[in-house]
């Protein structure tokens, strides 16, 4: 074992080697961590690239073309991989484009609950007392009430929207975060360089910001983490139900509900999205509970 | 524990006040359900007839009182479509809803039992192997496309059971299938790693030490110990299996229960039955939950939530 001197007189890493390292790091990954980080990494690009990469437009109409069953299914056309809908959409276009459509949804809501119940977490949890009396109540409410009744109910009442569908499901995540951080802040705020930076004269504002919140990284970015694969079954449930992201746009759910009357004659419609849903839910939840691990083994029962 | 009861039914009231003015406040918010019931050639005279028929023309407290009210004493409105009261359509649907929901229960509880311990006992074979990813795979697949496939397969293709409504226990095994596929996935997984906790402990030890069979050692003194979490997770479980599990599975199998009944009044804009059906889901929701926490103090003590 190499001891505190020999370690100095290393040679400072140039950037190559910097660069080397990392792939040798991610090469050490057990294989299944890395094929999650892979298909994740694969479908963030073709969700970025997917206006590029669709052959079609994914709300184009082409009468002449619908109902294609998919390329090697017998009937079916090279032209369109994986089949037509109803309205000779482009079932494969309009996958790519779902893949945009469930990823933002992700990362918005990820931004607003955490946001959200980040904010109201820290406040709980270090001003304690009756605010964090009050708004612990409000999370074990928030916790006790049934998400997706509520989210059908607010959905239906403003109409389905990219923005509603976004609002929803962050209503219902927030409190994770918020009783998460609370507990964090609470242990936090009692150590030694959160007293001393009282004692100097910090405003609680920044002690929060520059001396608390960075130590809430890893665990915000645990539960972010975890929670990208529900948040986009969700968005695809709400969407399925006819009240997540409304019907011409190419969401995963939309697509499932668009085929379900035609699911015994042309099966590709709703079986495609489907498994786009079911890789990327794995794929995210293998990271989720890999990152968890690495970064904060205590948080197992989340 | 008296306090403890208490506390948590102020939680479970403050909730379903949560969740009652919520949906107040959202159907108001929702438009104008008087120009929806009148149609477009209204007179402003059918109009404000309407509007006092239901109440619509009181200022906005007013009518939030009395809808809090009439909650409180069991009326919660009448339906617009059929006339009738909200509450009859969701009692004359709700045991459709049970009879999925205790299936689904039955048949998760059926498969992800023996996996988890024939799992935990064969740890690191092949059908271990097998039973981990399926709890794996089985939390990314979404119910309702699943549904589909079930369908799909075992209604089209090889003809076994119906493909929707309502009949004999034959029309409840797809749906309660589709209920509880999220719930098996997870309790398999509990119950695997529940069971290796219980067989790495002293007591089966000395139980194999004794030279019991090791089929008592497996069911008598590891299994029912490792009950213990599995229990509350199945409880919590069947709670959403209520919930989401019935909505979505009754919208695709077309079952006439409370969960379809949502979706369907939300489509025909019945406010007031949308309204009841929520409204009743989620005070067993809140009951449910209540149940859980009380049977989660008695069953192990230790812990305190």
């Amino acid at each position: 074992m190499p001891t505190v001197e020999s370690l100095d007189k290393l040679p400072s890493m140039s950037k190559v080697d910097a660069t080397r390292s990392i792939w040798l790091r991610l090469s050490r990954l057990p294989a299944i961590p890395l094929l999650a980080f892979g298909i994740v990494l694969g479908l963030a690009l073709l969700a970025i690239t997917a206006p590029v990469l669709a052959p079609y437009p994914p709300t184009q109409h082409n009468l002449a073309e619908r109902l294609r069953p998919p390329a090697w299914v017998a009937r079916g056309s090279p032209e369109h991989l994986l089949g037509t809908d109803l309205y000779g959409r482009d079932v494969l276009s309009r996958v790519l484009h779902g893949a945009r459509v469930s990823l933002s949804v992700a990362v918005a809501t990820i931004i607003v609950a955490g946001l959200i119940g980040g904010i109201i977490g820290l406040v709980a949890g270090y001003f304690g007392g009756i605010y964090d009396a009050v708004l612990m109540r409000l999370v074990d409410a928030f916790l006790a009430v049934p998400a997706v009744l509520i989210a059908i109910v607010i959905a239906s009442t403003f109409g389905p929207s990219f923005e509603n569908v976004v609002f929803v499901i962050s209503l219902f995540y927030w409190p994770r975060y918020a009783r998460q951080i609370r507990g964090e802040t609470l242990s936090i705020k009692e150590r030694d360089f959160v007293q001393l930076a009282r004692v100097a004269g910090c405003s609680p504002l920044q002690i929060l910001v520059t001396h608390i919140l960075p130590n809430l990284a890893p665990s915000l970015t645990v539960l972010a983490s975890l929670q990208v694969g529900s948040a986009i079954v969700l968005e695809a449930t709400l969407s399925f139900l006819g009240v997540g992201i409304p019907p011409p746009q190419p969401a995963w759910g939309v697509m499932i509900e668009d085929g379900r009357g035609m699911v015994v004659s042309a099966w590709w419609i709703s079986f495609f999205p489907g498994l786009a849903i079911a890789v990327t839910v794995l794929a995210f939840n293998l990271m989720g509970d890999w990152v968890r691990d690495r970064l904060d083994p205590k948080l197992q029962g989340l | 524990m008296w306090l403890f009861l208490f506390d948590r039914a102020v939680q479970g009231l403050f909730a379903l006040w949560l969740v009652a003015s919520s949906v107040f406040l959202l159907v108001r918010l929702s438009g104008d359900p008087v120009a929806l019931l009148a149609g477009e050639y209204a007179t402003p005279e059918l109009e404000a007839a309407i509007r006092a028929r239901f109440g619509l023309d009181q200022p906005l407290g007013l009518q939030y009182l009395i809808y809090m009210q009439r909650l409180s004493q069991g009326d919660f409105g009448t339906s617009i479509i059929s006339g009738e009261p909200a509450l009859r359509e969701v009692l004359r649907r709700w045991p459709a809803t049970l009879e999925v929901a205790t299936m689904g229960v039955v048949i998760t509880l059926a498969f992800a039992l023996p996996i988890g311990v024939y799992a935990a006992v064969h740890r690191g074979t092949v059908v271990d192997y097998l039973a981990r990813s399926f709890a794996v795979v089985g939390q990314s697949v979404p119910a309702f496309w699943l549904g589909l496939i079930f369908m799909l397969v075992f209604a089209v293709e090889l003809r076994l059971l119906p493909a929707g409504g309502r009949g004999g226990v034959q029309h409840i095994i797809l749906p309660a299938l589709t209920t509880g596929w999220f719930a098996m996935a997870g309790i398999a997984r509990l119950t695997r790693s529940s069971m290796l906790e219980v067989l790495g402990s002293e007591y089966v030890k000395l139980a194999r030490a004794k030279g019991l069979s090791k089929r008592t050692v497996i069911w008598k003194h590891a299994f029912r110990n490792a009950l213990i979490p599995v229990v509350t997770f199945t409880a919590l479980v069947i709670v959403s299996l209520f919930l989401a599990g019935s909505i979505v599975a009754e919208t695709i199998f077309s079952y006439p229960g409370v969960g379809s009944l949502v979706i369907q009044s939300v489509r025909l804009r019945d406010f007031p039955q949308t309204q009841a059906a929520v409204l009743f889901l989620s005070f067993l929701y809140v009951l449910v939950n209540l149940l859980v926490d009380v049977l989660y103090r008695y069953l192990d003590p230790k812990i305190r939530v």
